[in-house]
């Protein structure tokens, strides 16, 4: 690990304005993420994890406190700088796959390369990703409605690298695969880490954030430990 | 291949939805069919009545104001000679009346013009000027209708009503169409003389035609005819109407024009039906791939690509209406411009087969105009809101 921050939070508040009083989402996070770190985070329902990761994955952007991601400031980018920066930075890993359902396997890896580099990709790199995640040339002409669950979570993984991207965020990767297959996908993003990429992976199950180096547990919106 | 992964999208969503795009694009099919085809009908009745109007734009007529019984005196036609000069002045009598052939009847126009003066501005496709005052002319109109020939015999007048007579046709007048000075395709022409003792006249004329030699000359014919009989009065005080091919053509394009603009709007309100259906597509689409926009927006697609993505929707729907529409509205506009024109010899020529390319453009603009909201919606989700969306 180079020490190098990929992700810092200081005091990170998020609340939602509602008509019956403020919703307090986020109370005062502070966290940092080096490089090549695996991070899960864990906590019970309602307890501000997805807001978290919202943040995280710059869907969002805090209330109050600052959030940098790769060193860019989030409070002070418009749309149009966030969404690039999402684009550049953040692989999304879902629980629920969310491939574009018109796009085949291989298109939907090539898709937020197009985004990037406003062309086709004619590199190869697409299928090289496919391939390292298991799903071959013909398999990649396929549309998620015709993969399996596992195989759309690699397609997922593979569309995730595309841009080589700072950060690999997973919301409940294996949350809707079988064990078996959950295992694989975890000793992929386990084998990703281990080649220095930076993993921040939320989970329920205390088995999946066994694979993390660290593990941070959130309630109430507070960082508990 | 197609290169734009948005087009891509877009492409793939219609297919999805065929029937529904299919159904939307039908509303733009048959507004841009309304619009183009009752413009072409404009268009060519306007052209058409600009010929057969100019073909004698050298006439100016003198027609009496009011009710039937008025008519132009010796003394009027005399004023009207002196004013004009040397031009060719024609007398002419005109009554609607029954005409037979064999056991065939009908109702014609029948004019009594003096003969000399028939040859100057009446030109025959078939036979010879009248020789004698048992001898008529006939419009084309009645040789294609009845088919009445150069050489058939045919009763003029009612036997029940007043006289009747037996006359000769001995020629057929050119066709002239909507010629403003005699409608002479369905009509009978007779000698003054056979005229004045069918219907028992003597100089009261029912128009006076003045043939200039110089087009020049019709506006300075017309202001003086119109000071020395009209005294330069009021439109609704004057004694006659006086009108040349110009003011006519003014006059006739002011009223199609009012026609063609009123059909024009309904096929307007056609396309406004269209758009909304578009609209309700549009919004239909938006909302069933909420969480797919979610899932773009979070992998990085700008709301710019995304309302790209909408908009080349409603424009696929809006091309695909557009063009098959104007390929239509070429065949329904052929159709209405022989059914309501009666000529399609202008059909092809610029001022009627603009209204294509117009319809093209109006169509389409429909469209995107319809896509604008939809697609401004579907950029400005909230990318947290729509990916949780089911």
């Amino acid at each position: 690990m180079s020490g190098k921050k990929v992700i810092l939070l200081e005091d990170v508040y998020k609340v939602y304005r509602q008509r019956f009083g403020d919703v307090v989402a986020l109370n005062g996070v502070s966290l940092s993420v080096v490089e090549g770190e695996f991070i899960a985070i864990m906590g019970p329902s309602g307890s501000g994890k997805s807001t978290l990761l919202n943040q995280l994955g710059i869907l969002d952007v805090p209330t109050s406190g600052e959030l940098l991601i790769d060193g860019h400031n989030t409070r002070l980018l418009g749309d149009i700088e966030l969404t690039r920066l999402r684009r550049d930075k953040i692989g999304y890993i879902f629980q629920k796959f969310n491939l574009i359902p018109t796009l085949t396997a291989y298109e939907n890896v090539e898709y937020p390369g197009i985004l990037r580099n406003k062309r086709r990709d004619d590199s190869g790199r697409a299928y090289e990703l496919l391939e390292s995640v298991g799903i071959s040339r013909e398999r990649a002409g396929h549309t998620p409605n015709e993969l399996s669950g596992g195989q759309q979570q690699r397609v997922a993984i593979a569309r995730a690298l595309i841009n080589d991207p700072a950060i690999l965020l997973c919301d409940e990767p294996t949350g809707n695969l079988d064990s078996k297959t959950g295992l694989q996908i975890m000793d992929m993003l386990a084998d990703l880490n281990a080649s220095g990429r930076t993993i921040v992976m939320v989970t329920h199950d205390s088995h999946i954030a066994d694979y993390a180096d660290r593990t941070i547990v959130i309630a109430d919106g507070r960082i508990v430990s | 291949m197609i290169r734009d992964i948005f087009l891509q999208l877009s492409l793939r969503n219609v297919r999805i939805h065929f029937l529904r795009s299919l159904l939307a694009a039908v509303g733009i099919v048959i507004g841009v069919i309304a619009i183009a085809s009752m413009g072409m009908m404009g268009a060519n009745l306007q052209l058409l009545l600009k010929d057969q109007l100019s073909s004698n734009a050298d006439t100016v007529i003198v027609q009496p104001m009011g009710s039937d019984d008025v008519y132009i005196s010796d003394l009027t036609l005399n004023r009207i000679k002196l004013v004009a000069g040397q031009n060719t002045v024609v007398p002419v009598y005109s009554t609607f009346d029954k005409i037979g052939y064999g056991s065939a009847e009908g109702m014609v126009y029948v004019y009594g013009i003096d003969p000399a003066k028939t040859r100057e501005f009446l030109p025959l496709s078939d036979g010879e000027y009248p020789r004698s005052d048992s001898s008529v002319l006939i419009g084309e109109g009645l040789v294609t209708e009845a088919d009445i020939r150069a050489g058939s015999v045919i009763k003029i007048g009612d036997s029940e009503t007043g006289k009747q007579r037996t006359v000769r046709v001995s020629g057929i007048v050119e066709k002239r169409g909507y010629s403003f000075d005699l409608f002479t395709d369905y009509s009978v022409i007779t000698t003054e003389r056979f005229y004045e003792e069918l219907y028992s006249k003597d100089g009261e004329y029912d128009q006076v035609n003045i043939i200039a030699g110089d087009t020049g000359m019709i506006q300075e014919i017309v202001k003086d005819l119109e000071r020395l009989l009209n005294k330069n009065r009021q439109s609704h005080d004057r004694d006659y109407r006086i009108t040349d091919s110009g003011s006519q053509l003014k006059e006739i394009q002011n009223e199609l024009g009012m026609v063609s603009s009123f059909v024009m709007a309904m096929g307007a309100i056609t396309l406004l039906v269209a758009a909304i259906s578009i609209f309700n597509v549009m919004m239909m689409s938006v909302t069933e791939r909420i969480r797919e926009i979610g899932i773009l927006r979070s992998i990085g697609t700008e709301k710019a690509e995304i309302r790209k993505m909408f908009l080349y929707e409603a424009i696929l729907i809006g091309i695909s209406g557009s063009v098959i529409g104007a390929v239509l509205s070429v065949v329904f506009g052929f159709i209405v411009v022989a059914l309501v024109v009666g000529e399609t010899d202008y059909f092809l020529s610029f001022d009627s087969l603009m209204y294509v390319p117009a319809g093209i453009v109006i169509g389409l603009a429909t469209c995107i105009l319809s896509g604008i909201y939809p697609a401004w919606r579907a950029s400005n989700l909230d990318p947290v809101d729509a990916l949780a969306s089911e």
